[in-house]
């Protein structure tokens, strides 16, 4: 089941939340990538129905997500850390499935299930107000898919997770989605997305700024100017071998610290191996200096790049 | 998948989250304090059955339908709702496949057996309190009490919806703004709840000797009694109104 | 990264003393109030007796009839700018009468101010600080008792002042001189009391609606019972279970004067009560206030 943004324009009083967004997530994981305060909540939460579009529609297959009908479908795991803090998580999984209209008996299989599937199962009978961060937000998702939803949204779902409890929850979410579902995942951390998601959507300012597979955003990214500063006991010899390179705008050294400027980060980083390699230079450092996320979200939504 | 079987389980979470509450532990107290009141009062072992129905009534009147109903309805009225705001769990109903109207059904429904019964019950209990004042009182006054309860949460409920701060919206309304219109000369006084219990209350207990202050200008009780019921179900149908329509941010 | 490169570096100064920072913590709290529209709502609602009394004073100094008639026409809308033997001055009726307003306001107060640092777990955002638990509660015991003073004390003497500069000279408030003492001292007696038990009951609470019902209850309830026990008892010792009442009689204890021996000792008696009130409210205060809240 496919989740449509068509038009979709949300405003808070004077405050726009998200512009005029058009888009189709289709079954798979995609990731939704953007600085704090790009709009991904707004988006998310228009397609979880909390908010309604002042312009455009919001469609959970062909029904509106505002509706009852639409809500069937959708599993949502918010970001907020707010939860019915005296239950244990065990009771709160159930609640929520019994929500759904299940007889006590489904709902009870349904939250043994979810909870076994987020690795909570043993932990699940601890009350909400003495779980660690980590185990909170794995009964939110649990929570979000205990109906077996065809459309889950997830709000910033692996933040206090530690390394191993992502791998699993990168696990558990591909297995969701082998089984035709449509995931839409937000981050604002790009790497977090990158391992997971077989296309992306970046927002920025309210608006997509950028679509369609990893491979394709990669591409966009590829070309993106990007200066590096690159520490080394012989700043001067490896300034003038980079002078020399097509792809490199200008090189300055600052305090023994070359910053170069590249017009194709793609190719550069192997190319600046290569060199070390074949002239035996020491490299201690080399970093780029507006690799963030934003730097990104600025490049992309620049007009005429 | 069942809607009425997401409704009773929705029903019997907010009835269990609102009886195992602080609110219900500290409405408590009120209702200790009158029901020590009374226990100090001893209308029961007063001679003259007149005068301790007299001073019973003025107690049920001053302190027991001017205080206690309010709180009580606002303990769980403006709760069931504003509760779930405060603590940020509405979301987690939202997001179910329940229709909205039914949500706050079923959030009124679990308020009002308990704004009832604490209510009624301690109504009840006081009027086995104060002995035979006590028992012809129960008779008379049962129905004002129960019309006020509804009267209130419906409206509490309205509030609960409507307003981000409701319980000190309640509260003011409850404790400053009834207390302030309802003893004002002139009509400005009907549109407090108050008004219409007390009209009933006066009623009931005219043909044992409660006078009425003249001031009061009490209404029919057919009419108060109406206006009661209509406060109820319009307060509640105005909150399922405001709760359809309203976005989950408004909500928080 | 070392450290020195991140530009973290020790304060090179002299730090003040912790107890400065409660002031830091009373400004925090009164723009977290007064930022609200509801508070305003309130406030409005307080301010409009001081309103109306300010205009009655105006009106009738403007009239200017001789002192006994001017005091006969204040007392018409139940005021008094003389003082009372044996009663309490207009000003302490006035500030008695905001009561269900300083009620309400202060319900509102200790579920912001107080409720949510517990609610929220904000609390470590104070106590990792260098400031410990008696900073942190003396700061809130300040904002509540300021809130209070906004709706009593202020308006009170600003009535006081309002009379005097209407009147011929300065007499009024050279020979009236006991009048804004006894306001001060009522209300500090009514900020420290009420700060303390707003904020031990909003620690424990939490949530707005408890910390309502237990509030009114305690300054609405019982001032009905106390007056329906003394009407129907005749027995005054009832007026102690009324916080308000006892709030006033310690007030008056310290700078007012009273009708009978026995209005006297009633007030030791209202004091002994609070005393005792507010000292257990302070251990359990104290006990409560704590960085980590341990969930078993």
């Amino acid at each position: 089941m496919d989740l449509v943004l068509d038009h979709a324009t949300k405003f808070y009083g004077p405050v726009i939340g998200i512009n005029n967004v058009s888009c189709r997530v289709a079954p798979g994981i995609t990731g939704l990538l953007g600085a704090n305060g790009a709009g991904k909540s707004t988006l998310i939460k228009l397609a979880s129905g909390q908010l309604r579009p002042d312009q455009g529609r919001v469609l959970i297959g062909r029904r509106r997500a505002w509706s009852t009908a639409a809500k069937r479908h959708l599993g949502y795991s918010p970001d907020l850390d707010s939860f019915y803090e005296d239950m244990t998580g065990r009771e709160f999984v159930y609640t929520m499935a019994c929500l759904y209209g299940y007889p006590r008996s489904e709902a009870r299989r349904r939250a043994e299930e979810a909870l076994a599937e987020v690795g909570m199962r043993e932990r699940a009978s601890r009350r909400l107000a003495g779980c660690s961060h980590g185990m909170r937000q794995r009964i939110k998702l649990a929570q979000a898919f205990v109906h077996d939803p065809d459309v889950l949204l997830l709000d910033e779902p692996l933040s206090g997770i530690d390394p191993g409890g992502r791998r699993e929850i990168n696990e558990l979410l591909r297995r969701f989605a082998a089984r035709g579902k449509t995931i839409l995942l937000s981050s604002h951390i790009l790497v977090e997305v990158e391992n997971l998601a077989d296309s992306i959507l970046m927002i920025a300012r309210g608006r997509i700024v950028a679509s369609g597979t990893l491979a394709e955003v990669r591409g966009l990214l590829e070309d993106r100017p990007l200066t590096v500063e690159i520490e080394t006991g012989q700043a001067r010899r490896l300034a003038s071998l980079l002078a020399e390179v097509s792809d490199v705008r200008s090189v300055r050294i600052v305090d023994e610290t070359l910053r170069v400027e590249t017009r194709n980060p793609g190719r550069f980083f192997p190319l600046v191996g290569q060199l070390v390699l074949e002239h035996n230079l020491p490299l201690r450092r080399m970093q780029a200096v507006d690799a963030g996320i934003d730097a990104v979200f600025n490049y992309l939504e620049r007009p005429g790049r | 998948m069942n809607l009425l079987r997401a409704w009773t389980m929705l029903f019997w979470l907010s009835y269990r989250r609102l009886l195992w509450s602080a609110n219900t532990l500290m409405v408590l107290f009120p209702l200790a304090g009158c029901g020590l009141f009374l226990l100090r009062r001893r209308y029961d072992r007063m001679h003259n059955l007149a005068d301790a129905f007299q001073s019973f009534s003025n107690f049920l009147i001053l302190v027991f339908v001017s205080f206690v109903v309010p709180v009580c309805a606002l303990a769980f009225g403006t709760a069931s709702i504003g509760g779930d705001r405060e603590d940020r769990t509405l979301l987690f109903v939202l997001v179910r496949p329940i229709p909205r109207p039914l949500v706050l059904l079923a959030k009124f429904f679990a308020s009002l057996p308990l704004a009832l019964g604490l209510v009624v019950g301690s109504f009840l209990v006081f009027c086995e309190l104060a002995g035979k004042a006590g028992a012809l009182a129960g008779q008379l006054y049962l129905p004002a009490v129960f019309y006020m309860t509804v009267a209130y949460v419906g409206l509490f409920h309205l509030f609960a919806v409507s307003l981000r701060h409701s319980t000190i919206v309640a509260l003011i309304y409850a404790l400053f703004m009834e207390m302030l219109l309802g003893n004002m000369p002139g009509i400005v006084k009907r549109v407090a709840v108050n008004y219409y219990g007390r009209s009933l209350m006066y009623a009931a207990g005219h043909g044992e000797g409660l006078g009425t202050p003249s001031w009061f200008e009490p209404i029919s009780p057919s009419t108060a009694a109406w206006v009661l019921a209509l406060f109820g179900a319009g307060g509640l149908a105005l909150a399922l109104l405001v709760f359809q329509r309203r976005e989950y941010r408004d909500l928080t | 990264m070392p450290i020195d490169n991140a530009h973290y570096h020790g304060w090179q100064g002299s730090l003040r003393s912790p107890w400065l920072a409660t002031l830091a913590l009373v400004r925090v709290a009164l723009l977290q109030v007064l930022r609200r529209k509801l508070y305003w709502i309130v406030l409005a609602l307080g301010l409009a007796q001081f309103f109306l009394y300010w205009s009655i004073i105006y009106a009738v100094t403007q009239l200017d009839p001789p002192p006994a008639a001017r005091e006969r026409m204040l007392e018409a809308f139940g005021f008094s700018a003389q003082p009372q033997p044996g009663r309490p001055s207009g000003y302490i009726l006035f500030m008695e009468r905001q009561s269900v307003v300083v009620m309400i306001l202060l319900a509102f107060s200790g579920s912001v101010l107080v409720g949510s640092d517990f609610r929220l777990g904000s609390l470590p955002f104070y106590l990792s600080r260098r400031i410990d638990r008696r900073h942190y509660i003396a700061g809130k015991l300040l904002a509540i008792g300021a809130v209070v003073s906004l709706l009593t004390t202020v308006p009170a003497l600003m009535l006081f002042i309002e009379y005097g500069m209407f009147t011929s000279s300065t007499d009024y408030w050279i020979d009236n001189w006991r009048l804004p003492v006894e306001v001060i001292a009522y209300g500090a007696v009514l900020a420290a009391t009420l700060s303390v038990l707003l904020v031990t009951l909003s620690a424990y609470l939490q949530r707005l609606a408890p910390i309502a019902i237990t509030w009114s209850s305690l300054f609405v309830l019982l001032p009905l019972l106390r007056s329906a026990l003394v009407r129907e008892t005749h027995n005054r010792y009832w007026n102690l279970i009324d916080p308000w009442r006892d709030m006033s009689l310690v007030g008056r204890l310290a700078f007012g004067d009273f009708d009978s021996p026995f209005e006297r000792r009633l007030a030791l008696w209202a004091l002994a009560i609070l005393s005792a009130i507010s000292a257990a409210m302070l251990v359990a205060l104290v006990r409560r206030v704590r960085s980590v809240d341990v969930v078993e």
